[in-house]
Protein backbone atom coordinates (compact mmCIF):
# COMPACT_ATOMS: atom_id res chain seq x y z
CA UNK A 1 0.00 0.00 0.00
CA UNK A 2 2.50 2.43 0.97
CA UNK A 3 4.86 4.13 -1.48
CA UNK A 4 8.60 2.98 -0.82
CA UNK A 5 10.98 5.58 -0.82
CA UNK A 6 12.45 5.24 -3.49
CA UNK A 7 9.57 6.07 -5.19
CA UNK A 8 8.33 8.80 -2.98
CA UNK A 9 11.36 10.93 -3.80
CA UNK A 10 10.99 11.23 -7.62
CA UNK A 11 7.46 12.40 -6.48
CA UNK A 12 8.18 14.83 -4.41
CA UNK A 13 10.88 16.56 -6.65
CA UNK A 14 8.65 16.62 -9.41
CA UNK A 15 5.32 18.04 -7.15
CA UNK A 16 7.65 20.89 -6.06
CA UNK A 17 8.92 21.93 -9.45
CA UNK A 18 5.31 22.07 -10.68
CA UNK A 19 4.26 24.07 -7.58
CA UNK A 20 7.03 26.86 -8.27
CA UNK A 21 6.28 26.95 -11.25
CA UNK A 22 2.51 27.79 -10.35
CA UNK A 23 3.81 30.26 -7.66
CA UNK A 24 5.83 32.00 -10.74
CA UNK A 25 2.73 31.55 -13.10
CA UNK A 26 0.40 33.39 -10.24
CA UNK A 27 3.20 36.04 -9.47
CA UNK A 28 3.56 36.81 -13.49
CA UNK A 29 -0.57 36.61 -13.69
CA UNK A 30 -0.24 39.26 -10.92
CA UNK A 31 2.34 41.32 -12.37
CA UNK A 32 0.78 41.28 -16.00
CA UNK A 33 -2.23 42.01 -14.59
CA UNK A 34 -1.40 44.69 -13.04
CA UNK A 35 0.14 46.39 -15.76
CA UNK A 36 -2.81 45.20 -18.12
CA UNK A 37 -4.90 47.49 -16.26
CA UNK A 38 -2.40 50.74 -17.77
CA UNK A 39 -4.05 49.91 -21.11
CA UNK A 40 -7.16 51.91 -19.86
CA UNK A 41 -5.77 54.56 -17.14
CA UNK A 42 -2.25 55.48 -18.79
CA UNK A 43 -3.24 58.18 -20.46
CA UNK A 44 -4.47 59.80 -16.92
CA UNK A 45 -1.20 59.35 -15.59
CA UNK A 46 0.92 60.27 -18.94
CA UNK A 47 1.09 63.53 -16.97
CA UNK A 48 -0.99 65.69 -19.72
CA UNK A 49 -3.23 68.44 -18.59
CA UNK A 50 -6.66 67.67 -18.20
CA UNK A 51 -8.55 69.52 -20.51
CA UNK A 52 -12.03 69.73 -21.25
CA UNK A 53 -13.78 67.05 -23.01
CA UNK A 54 -14.84 69.40 -25.97
CA UNK A 55 -11.67 70.83 -26.11
CA UNK A 56 -9.66 67.57 -26.59
CA UNK A 57 -12.54 66.31 -29.22
CA UNK A 58 -12.30 68.92 -31.16
CA UNK A 59 -8.47 68.56 -31.39
CA UNK A 60 -9.04 65.27 -32.36
CA UNK A 61 -11.13 66.31 -35.19
CA UNK A 62 -8.96 68.78 -36.36
CA UNK A 63 -6.22 66.49 -36.56
CA UNK A 64 -8.53 63.82 -38.19
CA UNK A 65 -9.25 66.46 -41.00
CA UNK A 66 -5.78 67.16 -41.03
CA UNK A 67 -4.82 63.89 -41.88
CA UNK A 68 -7.26 63.47 -44.49
CA UNK A 69 -6.25 66.67 -46.15
CA UNK A 70 -2.58 64.54 -46.80
CA UNK A 71 -4.77 62.36 -49.41
CA UNK A 72 -4.33 63.01 -53.08
CA UNK A 73 -6.07 65.28 -54.79
CA UNK A 74 -6.31 63.52 -58.13
CA UNK A 75 -6.10 60.28 -59.38
CA UNK A 76 -2.99 57.94 -57.68
CA UNK A 77 -2.15 54.19 -58.31
CA UNK A 78 -2.20 51.39 -55.57
CA UNK A 79 -0.24 48.45 -56.33
CA UNK A 80 -1.20 45.02 -54.47
CA UNK A 81 2.37 43.30 -54.56
CA UNK A 82 0.86 40.35 -52.60
CA UNK A 83 -2.22 39.66 -54.83
CA UNK A 84 -0.88 41.20 -58.49
CA UNK A 85 -3.79 44.07 -58.47
CA UNK A 86 -3.72 47.15 -59.37
CA UNK A 87 -5.94 49.85 -58.15
CA UNK A 88 -6.66 53.46 -60.47
CA UNK A 89 -7.81 55.11 -57.12
CA UNK A 90 -9.60 58.79 -57.04
CA UNK A 91 -10.34 59.50 -53.71
CA UNK A 92 -12.24 56.92 -51.85
CA UNK A 93 -13.21 55.30 -55.38
CA UNK A 94 -11.62 52.43 -57.82
CA UNK A 95 -11.72 53.68 -61.39
CA UNK A 96 -10.07 50.69 -62.46
CA UNK A 97 -8.89 47.49 -61.57
CA UNK A 98 -5.83 45.17 -63.12
CA UNK A 99 -3.99 42.06 -62.99
CA UNK A 100 -0.40 42.77 -63.02
CA UNK A 101 3.01 41.31 -62.77
CA UNK A 102 5.35 41.83 -59.39
CA UNK A 103 8.90 41.38 -58.48
CA UNK A 104 9.56 37.49 -58.33
CA UNK A 105 11.57 37.90 -55.08
CA UNK A 106 14.80 35.62 -56.28
CA UNK A 107 18.03 36.60 -56.63
CA UNK A 108 20.78 36.54 -58.64
CA UNK A 109 24.70 36.76 -58.21
CA UNK A 110 27.26 37.32 -60.49
CA UNK A 111 29.46 34.68 -60.94
CA UNK A 112 32.61 35.75 -59.43
CA UNK A 113 30.18 36.99 -56.48
CA UNK A 114 31.25 40.46 -56.53
CA UNK A 115 27.53 42.00 -56.99
CA UNK A 116 23.90 40.43 -56.01
CA UNK A 117 20.26 41.52 -57.29
CA UNK A 118 16.85 40.80 -55.09
CA UNK A 119 14.15 41.03 -57.50
CA UNK A 120 11.65 42.71 -55.60
CA UNK A 121 9.42 45.14 -56.59
CA UNK A 122 10.27 47.67 -53.62
CA UNK A 123 7.81 49.35 -51.36
CA UNK A 124 6.32 52.44 -50.36
CA UNK A 125 5.34 55.98 -51.56
CA UNK A 126 6.48 56.63 -54.77
CA UNK A 127 5.42 59.33 -57.28
CA UNK A 128 5.46 58.91 -61.37
CA UNK A 129 8.60 60.42 -62.19
CA UNK A 130 8.53 59.84 -66.10
CA UNK A 131 6.42 59.15 -68.71
CA UNK A 132 7.92 56.85 -71.91
CA UNK A 133 5.45 56.64 -75.07
CA UNK A 134 7.17 53.59 -76.98
CA UNK A 135 10.14 53.05 -74.78
CA UNK A 136 12.75 50.55 -75.50
CA UNK A 137 14.79 48.72 -72.47
CA UNK A 138 18.46 49.65 -71.69
CA UNK A 139 18.85 45.83 -70.62
CA UNK A 140 20.83 46.25 -67.02
CA UNK A 141 24.03 44.08 -66.02
CA UNK A 142 21.63 41.73 -64.75
CA UNK A 143 19.67 40.97 -67.82
CA UNK A 144 23.24 39.98 -69.56
CA UNK A 145 24.17 37.55 -66.36
CA UNK A 146 20.84 35.98 -66.34
CA UNK A 147 21.09 34.82 -70.18
CA UNK A 148 24.85 33.93 -69.27
CA UNK A 149 26.16 36.37 -71.53
CA UNK A 150 28.73 39.01 -71.69
CA UNK A 151 28.24 42.69 -70.74
CA UNK A 152 28.55 44.57 -73.71
CA UNK A 153 30.57 48.05 -73.31
CA UNK A 154 28.46 50.11 -75.82
CA UNK A 155 25.18 51.58 -74.78
CA UNK A 156 23.45 50.55 -78.32
CA UNK A 157 24.13 46.71 -77.36
CA UNK A 158 21.49 47.04 -74.63
CA UNK A 159 18.94 48.81 -76.57
CA UNK A 160 15.81 46.00 -76.47
CA UNK A 161 12.56 47.50 -78.61
CA UNK A 162 9.07 45.90 -78.21
CA UNK A 163 9.68 44.21 -74.53
CA UNK A 164 7.84 47.13 -72.74
CA UNK A 165 4.91 47.35 -74.67
CA UNK A 166 3.62 51.32 -75.31
CA UNK A 167 3.77 53.32 -72.37
CA UNK A 168 5.79 53.83 -69.23
CA UNK A 169 5.92 55.32 -66.43
CA UNK A 170 8.55 55.19 -64.46
CA UNK A 171 8.69 55.65 -60.29
CA UNK A 172 12.20 55.76 -59.40
CA UNK A 173 15.54 54.10 -59.17
CA UNK A 174 15.00 52.36 -62.68
CA UNK A 175 11.61 51.01 -61.90
CA UNK A 176 8.87 51.14 -64.36
CA UNK A 177 5.33 50.36 -64.73
CA UNK A 178 5.39 48.88 -68.33
CA UNK A 179 3.26 46.53 -70.44
CA UNK A 180 4.01 42.99 -71.55
CA UNK A 181 4.83 40.18 -73.94
CA UNK A 182 4.23 37.80 -71.08
CA UNK A 183 0.27 38.58 -70.74
CA UNK A 184 -0.27 34.98 -69.83
CA UNK A 185 2.20 35.23 -66.61
CA UNK A 186 -0.14 38.64 -65.69
CA UNK A 187 -1.52 38.07 -61.88
CA UNK A 188 2.00 36.10 -61.11
CA UNK A 189 5.55 37.14 -59.27
CA UNK A 190 7.32 37.10 -62.22
CA UNK A 191 9.17 40.46 -62.85
CA UNK A 192 12.49 41.64 -61.85
CA UNK A 193 10.93 44.36 -59.76
CA UNK A 194 8.92 46.54 -62.43
CA UNK A 195 5.57 45.89 -62.68
CA UNK A 196 4.10 44.78 -65.80
CA UNK A 197 0.40 45.68 -67.30
CA UNK A 198 -1.59 44.49 -69.82
CA UNK A 199 -2.17 47.28 -72.81
CA UNK A 200 -5.84 48.20 -72.43
CA UNK A 201 -5.23 49.13 -68.30
CA UNK A 202 -1.81 50.46 -69.56
CA UNK A 203 -3.05 53.07 -71.47
CA UNK A 204 -5.79 53.84 -68.80
CA UNK A 205 -3.27 54.35 -66.43
CA UNK A 206 -0.78 56.42 -68.81
CA UNK A 207 -3.60 59.39 -69.89
CA UNK A 208 -5.09 59.16 -65.70
CA UNK A 209 -1.64 59.92 -64.52
CA UNK A 210 0.69 63.09 -65.14
CA UNK A 211 4.49 63.70 -63.14
CA UNK A 212 3.60 63.53 -59.68
CA UNK A 213 0.48 61.33 -59.29
CA UNK A 214 1.27 59.34 -56.35
CA UNK A 215 2.22 55.16 -56.29
CA UNK A 216 1.87 53.35 -53.57
CA UNK A 217 3.09 50.04 -53.27
CA UNK A 218 2.50 47.11 -50.46
CA UNK B 1 -35.34 54.83 0.10
CA UNK B 2 -32.26 53.60 0.83
CA UNK B 3 -31.83 51.26 -1.82
CA UNK B 4 -32.86 53.95 -3.83
CA UNK B 5 -29.53 55.87 -2.72
CA UNK B 6 -27.66 53.15 -3.73
CA UNK B 7 -29.01 52.66 -7.12
CA UNK B 8 -28.80 56.44 -7.59
CA UNK B 9 -24.89 55.58 -6.32
CA UNK B 10 -24.22 53.58 -8.53
CA UNK B 11 -25.70 54.87 -11.59
CA UNK B 12 -23.33 58.34 -10.76
CA UNK B 13 -19.92 56.24 -10.12
CA UNK B 14 -20.68 54.03 -13.28
CA UNK B 15 -21.16 58.09 -15.16
CA UNK B 16 -18.39 59.37 -13.74
CA UNK B 17 -16.36 55.95 -14.65
CA UNK B 18 -17.66 56.51 -18.25
CA UNK B 19 -16.78 60.15 -18.98
CA UNK B 20 -13.52 59.59 -16.56
CA UNK B 21 -12.28 56.29 -19.28
CA UNK B 22 -13.87 58.57 -22.37
CA UNK B 23 -11.43 61.44 -21.50
CA UNK B 24 -8.32 59.27 -21.05
CA UNK B 25 -9.38 57.67 -23.83
CA UNK B 26 -9.25 60.72 -25.77
CA UNK B 27 -6.08 62.26 -24.38
CA UNK B 28 -4.60 58.87 -25.71
CA UNK B 29 -6.56 59.41 -28.92
CA UNK B 30 -5.25 62.89 -29.20
CA UNK B 31 -1.27 61.36 -29.22
CA UNK B 32 -1.88 58.58 -31.66
CA UNK B 33 -3.58 61.05 -34.05
CA UNK B 34 -0.85 63.40 -33.68
CA UNK B 35 1.57 60.45 -34.35
CA UNK B 36 -0.03 59.55 -37.05
CA UNK B 37 -0.25 63.07 -38.79
CA UNK B 38 3.37 63.56 -38.50
CA UNK B 39 3.64 59.61 -40.07
CA UNK B 40 1.33 60.68 -42.77
CA UNK B 41 3.47 63.57 -43.72
CA UNK B 42 6.23 61.39 -44.66
CA UNK B 43 6.34 59.18 -47.78
CA UNK B 44 6.04 56.00 -45.97
CA UNK B 45 3.48 53.26 -45.62
CA UNK B 46 2.58 52.50 -42.23
CA UNK B 47 0.40 50.10 -40.14
CA UNK B 48 -2.42 50.79 -37.36
CA UNK B 49 -3.21 47.93 -35.09
CA UNK B 50 -6.39 48.99 -33.94
CA UNK B 51 -7.14 46.95 -30.76
CA UNK B 52 -10.51 48.55 -30.09
CA UNK B 53 -12.28 48.53 -33.27
CA UNK B 54 -10.55 44.77 -34.33
CA UNK B 55 -8.96 45.90 -37.37
CA UNK B 56 -5.31 46.50 -38.82
CA UNK B 57 -4.83 49.08 -41.22
CA UNK B 58 -1.64 50.30 -43.82
CA UNK B 59 -1.78 52.97 -44.46
CA UNK B 60 -0.01 56.19 -45.94
CA UNK B 61 -1.03 59.30 -46.27
CA UNK B 62 -3.70 58.85 -44.39
CA UNK B 63 -5.27 56.49 -46.77
CA UNK B 64 -6.03 53.16 -45.52
CA UNK B 65 -4.46 50.88 -48.37
CA UNK B 66 -5.69 47.43 -47.05
CA UNK B 67 -7.25 46.67 -44.00
CA UNK B 68 -7.43 43.28 -42.06
CA UNK B 69 -10.33 42.01 -39.54
CA UNK B 70 -9.08 41.12 -36.16
CA UNK B 71 -11.44 38.03 -35.37
CA UNK B 72 -9.77 37.88 -31.69
CA UNK B 73 -7.42 39.85 -29.33
CA UNK B 74 -5.80 39.59 -26.35
CA UNK B 75 -3.18 41.28 -24.49
CA UNK B 76 -1.29 40.94 -21.62
CA UNK B 77 1.31 43.25 -19.53
CA UNK B 78 2.24 47.32 -20.18
CA UNK B 79 0.07 49.27 -22.12
CA UNK B 80 1.74 50.55 -25.52
CA UNK B 81 2.84 53.81 -25.73
CA UNK B 82 1.59 56.35 -28.09
CA UNK B 83 4.39 56.77 -30.92
CA UNK B 84 5.38 55.27 -34.00
CA UNK B 85 6.69 51.52 -32.87
CA UNK B 86 9.31 50.28 -35.54
CA UNK B 87 8.87 46.92 -36.23
CA UNK B 88 12.35 45.10 -35.76
CA UNK B 89 11.92 41.21 -36.29
CA UNK B 90 9.36 38.79 -38.32
CA UNK B 91 10.09 35.70 -36.78
CA UNK B 92 8.50 32.23 -37.53
CA UNK B 93 9.54 29.06 -37.50
CA UNK B 94 9.82 28.58 -41.67
CA UNK B 95 10.81 32.00 -43.13
CA UNK B 96 10.26 31.90 -46.79
CA UNK B 97 13.36 31.15 -48.46
CA UNK B 98 14.18 33.00 -52.06
CA UNK B 99 15.26 31.13 -54.52
CA UNK B 100 18.32 32.00 -56.53
CA UNK B 101 18.48 32.17 -60.31
CA UNK B 102 21.37 30.12 -61.79
CA UNK B 103 23.44 32.72 -64.21
CA UNK B 104 22.99 31.12 -67.99
CA UNK B 105 20.12 29.60 -66.96
CA UNK B 106 17.44 32.00 -68.86
CA UNK B 107 15.88 31.03 -71.74
CA UNK B 108 13.23 32.55 -74.14
CA UNK B 109 10.43 30.43 -72.56
CA UNK B 110 12.61 30.11 -69.03
CA UNK B 111 10.92 32.46 -67.25
CA UNK B 112 8.01 31.08 -67.56
CA UNK B 113 9.15 27.59 -65.30
CA UNK B 114 10.87 30.03 -63.00
CA UNK B 115 9.93 29.15 -59.04
CA UNK B 116 8.84 32.36 -57.34
CA UNK B 117 8.52 33.60 -53.94
CA UNK B 118 4.42 34.28 -54.05
CA UNK B 119 2.22 34.76 -51.39
CA UNK B 120 1.24 31.38 -50.60
CA UNK B 121 5.10 30.45 -49.50
CA UNK B 122 4.18 33.28 -46.39
CA UNK B 123 3.96 31.60 -43.20
CA UNK B 124 0.44 32.51 -41.56
CA UNK B 125 1.88 31.96 -38.01
CA UNK B 126 4.36 34.58 -36.72
CA UNK B 127 5.46 36.96 -34.36
CA UNK B 128 6.44 40.32 -34.57
CA UNK B 129 8.76 42.21 -32.04
CA UNK B 130 8.95 45.75 -31.87
CA UNK B 131 10.78 48.10 -30.03
CA UNK B 132 10.30 48.35 -26.13
CA UNK B 133 9.51 44.74 -26.31
CA UNK B 134 6.10 44.63 -27.66
CA UNK B 135 5.51 41.09 -29.44
CA UNK B 136 2.87 40.50 -31.08
CA UNK B 137 1.70 36.92 -32.32
CA UNK B 138 -1.01 36.47 -35.50
CA UNK B 139 -2.20 33.41 -36.51
CA UNK B 140 -5.37 32.65 -38.87
CA UNK B 141 -8.49 31.64 -37.32
CA UNK B 142 -8.66 27.69 -36.83
CA UNK B 143 -10.98 25.90 -39.42
CA UNK B 144 -10.04 22.51 -39.77
CA UNK B 145 -9.61 19.81 -36.91
CA UNK B 146 -5.81 20.00 -36.52
CA UNK B 147 -5.86 23.27 -36.86
CA UNK B 148 -7.91 23.66 -33.74
CA UNK B 149 -6.01 21.11 -32.04
CA UNK B 150 -2.86 23.66 -32.93
CA UNK B 151 -4.80 26.45 -31.04
CA UNK B 152 -4.90 24.14 -27.92
CA UNK B 153 -1.53 24.95 -27.89
CA UNK B 154 -1.14 28.26 -28.32
CA UNK B 155 -3.83 28.82 -25.61
CA UNK B 156 -1.01 26.60 -23.19
CA UNK B 157 1.55 28.78 -24.79
CA UNK B 158 -0.29 32.03 -24.27
CA UNK B 159 -1.27 31.03 -20.39
CA UNK B 160 2.11 29.92 -20.00
CA UNK B 161 4.93 31.77 -21.15
CA UNK B 162 3.86 35.47 -21.22
CA UNK B 163 3.90 35.08 -17.11
CA UNK B 164 6.98 33.64 -17.01
CA UNK B 165 8.60 36.32 -19.12
CA UNK B 166 6.52 39.04 -17.10
CA UNK B 167 8.51 38.21 -13.76
CA UNK B 168 11.88 37.88 -15.96
CA UNK B 169 11.10 41.37 -17.44
CA UNK B 170 10.26 43.18 -13.90
CA UNK B 171 13.27 42.21 -12.29
CA UNK B 172 15.45 43.65 -15.04
CA UNK B 173 12.79 46.85 -14.66
CA UNK B 174 11.68 46.57 -18.59
CA UNK B 175 8.41 46.59 -20.00
CA UNK B 176 6.55 43.82 -21.36
CA UNK B 177 3.74 43.76 -23.72
CA UNK B 178 2.13 40.68 -25.15
CA UNK B 179 -0.66 40.46 -27.82
CA UNK B 180 -2.23 38.12 -29.52
CA UNK B 181 -4.01 38.36 -32.75
CA UNK B 182 -6.84 35.98 -34.80
CA UNK B 183 -6.65 37.06 -38.39
CA UNK B 184 -10.02 35.50 -40.41
CA UNK B 185 -7.73 33.80 -42.48
CA UNK B 186 -4.75 32.05 -43.65
CA UNK B 187 -4.49 34.32 -46.89
CA UNK B 188 -5.00 37.49 -44.45
CA UNK B 189 -2.41 36.49 -42.49
CA UNK B 190 0.02 35.59 -45.26
CA UNK B 191 -0.80 39.16 -46.71
CA UNK B 192 0.29 41.24 -43.50
CA UNK B 193 3.30 39.02 -43.18
CA UNK B 194 3.98 40.10 -47.07
CA UNK B 195 3.09 43.38 -46.41
CA UNK B 196 5.02 44.67 -42.96
CA UNK B 197 8.58 44.99 -43.24
CA UNK B 198 11.20 45.10 -40.93
CA UNK B 199 11.53 48.49 -39.66
CA UNK B 200 8.21 50.02 -40.36
CA UNK B 201 6.14 52.09 -38.22
CA UNK B 202 3.77 50.79 -36.46
CA UNK B 203 0.86 52.55 -34.63
CA UNK B 204 -1.42 50.30 -31.43
CA UNK B 205 -4.37 52.43 -30.80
Amino acid sequence: MFLKRQHLIPIIVISSIIFVLLVLEGVGYYLGGKSAAEWKKDSAEAGLEKGDLRIIQTKNRILKKRIERLSPAGFYIVIDSANNILYLKKGPDTTREAVISCGSGNILEEPDGKRRWVFDTPMGVFEVKSKLVDPYWLKPDWAFIEEGEKIPKEKEDRIEGGMLGDYALGFGDSYFIHGTLYTRLLGKNVTHGCIRVGDEDLKVLYSASSIGTKVFIF
Amino acid sequence: MLSKSIQLLIILSIATNFLWSENTNLIKQTQLLEAELALAQKPQVYFVFHIKDKKISLKARGIALKEWEIKKIRYFGNSPPARPIPLLKKSTLFPPKRKNIKPGSYTEDGEFKLTTLELNDMPATYTLAMEGCIYIFLRPQSRSFFSKLRSIWYHFKWFTFPPLKKIWFSLKKRPLTSIEVVLKSKKDSQELYWSIMEGAACLIF
